[in-house]
């Protein structure tokens, strides 16, 4: 069979798919008792990390600053994670940089946090490379603060003024000497690049250096792959090739971990169903990464709701819904678009019993 | 173009400059009776008089025609609202952004067996024959479909010359004096019945002569002058330089912009200001802004001087553009709006001199 054929078929098969779910969700409506519910974020959100990036805001809020700057320099070996392998030194960033718990939120307030961080700038002369990170990843954020969550073609003029000023005052926080020797660097330099009109060479090197400096940074993969989304940078069976190339670098159980984690940043933004169809990427290599995943690290609530999803897409029911026991009855919004798609299409298929 | 096409289009020639010949001055007064805002888009003027022809108003039609006529009525960038009148009775949509005739045509019987009724009426023939010239004008390019030359069928030309017969048979009766649209037309089916270069511009220079200030005359000669219709490379520029003498003035200046606006989509950016377009940024900026003064700009007029602006990297212009668009872009010619988004709008935001945003 060729290339093509299969992909056709694969096609087929998961509009075949789709349609089960439809009908599937319909009975479902009629017979189901189980109770839907709508998790608040408090339910869904990984205790570990909203607890540490608790404690870090605390620490900035306390003016503690000695605090955060050993903080920083332990955690820029890589070497604490947590759930699904995500970097202790990621959620330390995003602490800072962000007023609430959950990563950017174009509709929080961003100012408040300039002046706190802005401090950590002002206290000596010579201030650690974390505190010129942690502004700039500020001033990226609020740069897309001013957007105020409207899409590209909806930003006012005004807006995007403020915008690239903003970028401009962030790009300014990582001249500074001496930065790269925390990951962080890269992953902030990277989305820089993107916001003030980078080339994909700019954006390509960029990542090769962060890469060959820390190749088991997990969220720089993961920041790469979501560069070479078509809309962005990339073009059709990029995302695939890249996670080909980390099979190979870092390679063994390391690239097989980063092949999952590109895989998961790909469900974010490639349309159902084709994650598994166009992209490059297999099902079984992501499978196995994703089992490695759990092994290492542990799955969190929004991991397991994310495996789910994934094995649905590649039509793996027993995968589906072992990932499902993991999470009920905690489906997880940031995955699943809205209750009734979960309950009505994706949940009657997973759960299904001849 | 087969063989008897073109000896019908030879055929064609003297009645073409027959009718662009003939004089007679039917200067309307009436103020137009179509209620719609001018600060709108054209394509709400249009609707109104689509289904005043799909009603059968006639009268209405004609009171409507009358007061475009003087050309005084205009949208803003300059569009007059007579060129919409006439797009309104024959183009397939009111919608279409290039108003191209390659779209279903839902009305395209009813429209025509209206405009029939109305020459019956015998009320105003010159208008009701110009309309049924440029509605059969329209429907020879539908026919053709929208493929380049090497992809119509030998089926789709023969219903594109069909139809030209058609129209040169109604254009026999039009009044190239009274009429603004009328030149224009005579200007186009030359072309499509591929007269010898001297007799279109003939047509042509008797056409700018009577309505300089109907732009889309030039508009229609400024495509004929391309290498993909005349088969030369030497015409264009001559062409866009000769604005600035001829008409002259701010009409030759909105001429030159409406041309700029035009051609843009001929030429990929490194030979729009080149010696095959002729065109030349500081004249691009002061023709825009003479247009604007006279009648303003609309969104995709920014837009493409936003355009002109990148390609001539005058920063503070395209800016100037992008602030008149409160920052929306809703297209972008060649590369998109992604493009535009991702490459485009850093560029034009970013000033080295500008002082970074500080707390």
């Amino acid at each position: 069979m060729t290339q093509q054929a299969r992909l056709r078929l694969l096609l087929a098969l998961n509009i075949c798919a789709v349609l089960l779910l439809i009908a599937a969700g319909a009975w479902h409506r009629h017979t189901s008792a189980v109770p839907r519910i709508v998790p608040a974020l408090a339910q869904v959100e990984d205790p570990d990390m909203a607890g540490y990036c608790r404690a870090i805001q605390g620490e900035l809020a306390a003016g503690r600053f000695d605090r955060l700057e050993a903080e920083a320099a332990g955690l820029v070996g890589l070497r604490d994670r947590f759930h699904g392998g995500v970097e202790k030194l990621v959620v330390f960033y995003n602490a800072l940089a962000n007023p609430g718990c959950g990563g950017f939120d174009c509709r929080a307030d961003y100012e408040p946090r300039l002046q706190p961080l802005g401090d950590w700038l002002k206290r000596t002369s010579s201030p650690p490379p974390a505190a010129w990170i942690a502004n700039a990843w500020l001033w990226d954020n609020y740069a897309w603060s001013a957007k105020r969550c409207a899409g590209f073609t909806d930003v006012t003029f005004d807006q995007w003024q403020a915008f690239y000023a903003r970028v401009r005052t962030a790009r300014g926080y990582l001249d500074h000497a001496g930065l790269r020797g925390d990951p962080a660097f890269f992953l902030i330099s990277l989305d820089l690049l993107r916001d003030s009109g980078g080339t994909r060479q700019q954006i390509d090197a960029m990542f090769k250096q962060g890469h060959e400096a820390f190749p088991r940074f997990l969220r720089l993969d993961a920041e790469y792959a979501g560069l070479l989304d078509p809309t962005w940078y990339g073009k059709e069976g990029d995302i695939g090739w890249f996670a080909e190339t980390l099979l190979g670098d870092p390679g063994g159980e390391d690239g097989q971990i980063a092949y999952a984690v590109v895989a998961k940043e790909g469900a974010r933004y490639v349309r159902y169903p084709h994650l598994f169809l166009e992209t490059g990427l297999t099902w079984a290599k992501t499978r196995a990464g994703l089992a490695l995943i759990e092994r290492k690290y542990g799955n969190g609530n929004y991991d397991w709701n994310l495996v789910c999803y994934m094995a649905m897409v590649a039509i793996d029911r027993p995968a589906a819904l072992d990932a499902y026991r993991h999470f009920a009855p905690l489906w997880n919004p940031s995955v699943w678009p809205n209750a009734d798609y979960f309950y009505d299409q994706a949940l009657p298929w997973i759960t299904y019993e001849k | 173009m087969t063989g008897w096409a073109a000896g019908w289009a030879a055929a064609c020639a003297g009645l073409l400059l027959a009718c662009a010949a003939a004089a007679t001055d039917a200067r309307a007064e009436l103020t137009s009776p179509v209620a719609f805002s001018r600060d709108g888009v054209p394509a709400d003027f249009c609707k109104v008089v689509r289904q005043d022809l799909l009603d059968g108003e006639f009268t209405q039609l004609e009171a409507t025609h009358k007061a475009a006529q003087s050309l005084e009525a205009r949208f803003t960038g300059g569009q007059p609202e007579l060129e919409v009148f006439y797009d309104a009775l024959t183009k397939s949509s009111c919608t279409g952004f290039f108003a191209t005739s390659c779209s279903d045509d839902p009305s395209f019987d009813s429209r025509k067996q209206r405009l029939q009724e109305w020459l019956d009426r015998k009320s105003d023939p010159s208008t009701a024959n110009l309309a049924l010239a440029r509605f059969w004008w329209d429907a020879a390019w539908a026919a053709r479909g929208c493929g380049f030359a090497n992809q119509v069928t030998s089926q789709q030309w023969q219903g594109f010359f069909e139809r030209l017969k058609l129209a040169a048979g109604y254009a026999h009766q039009i009044d190239a004096q009274s009429d603004a649209e009328a030149g224009h037309l005579l200007l186009a089916l030359a072309r499509d019945f591929n007269l010898p270069r001297d007799q279109i511009d003939a047509v042509f220079q008797q056409a700018r002569r009577r309505f300089p200030t109907y732009f889309l005359t030039y508009q229609e000669y400024g495509t004929i002058t391309l290498e993909k219709w005349s088969g030369r490379t030497d015409l264009t520029a001559p062409y866009v330089q000769s604005l600035a003498t001829d008409p002259g003035g701010d009409t030759g200046e909105v001429a030159y912009s409406i041309l700029a606006e035009l051609l843009l989509y001929e030429f990929k950016a490194d030979r729009l200001y080149g010696a095959d377009a002729g065109f030349a940024w500081p004249k691009v900026k002061q023709a825009f802004a003479a247009r604007e003064k006279l009648y303003g700009l609309g969104a995709r007029d920014w837009t493409a001087l936003c355009y002109l602006a990148y390609v001539a990297q005058d920063r503070a212009a395209a800016r100037d553009a992008l602030r008149q668009l409160d920052g929306k872009v809703q297209f972008w010619p060649f590369t998109g709006t992604g493009d535009f988004y991702l490459h485009v709008l850093p560029w034009i935001m970013s000033d080295e001199d500008a002082p970074a945003s500080q707390p």
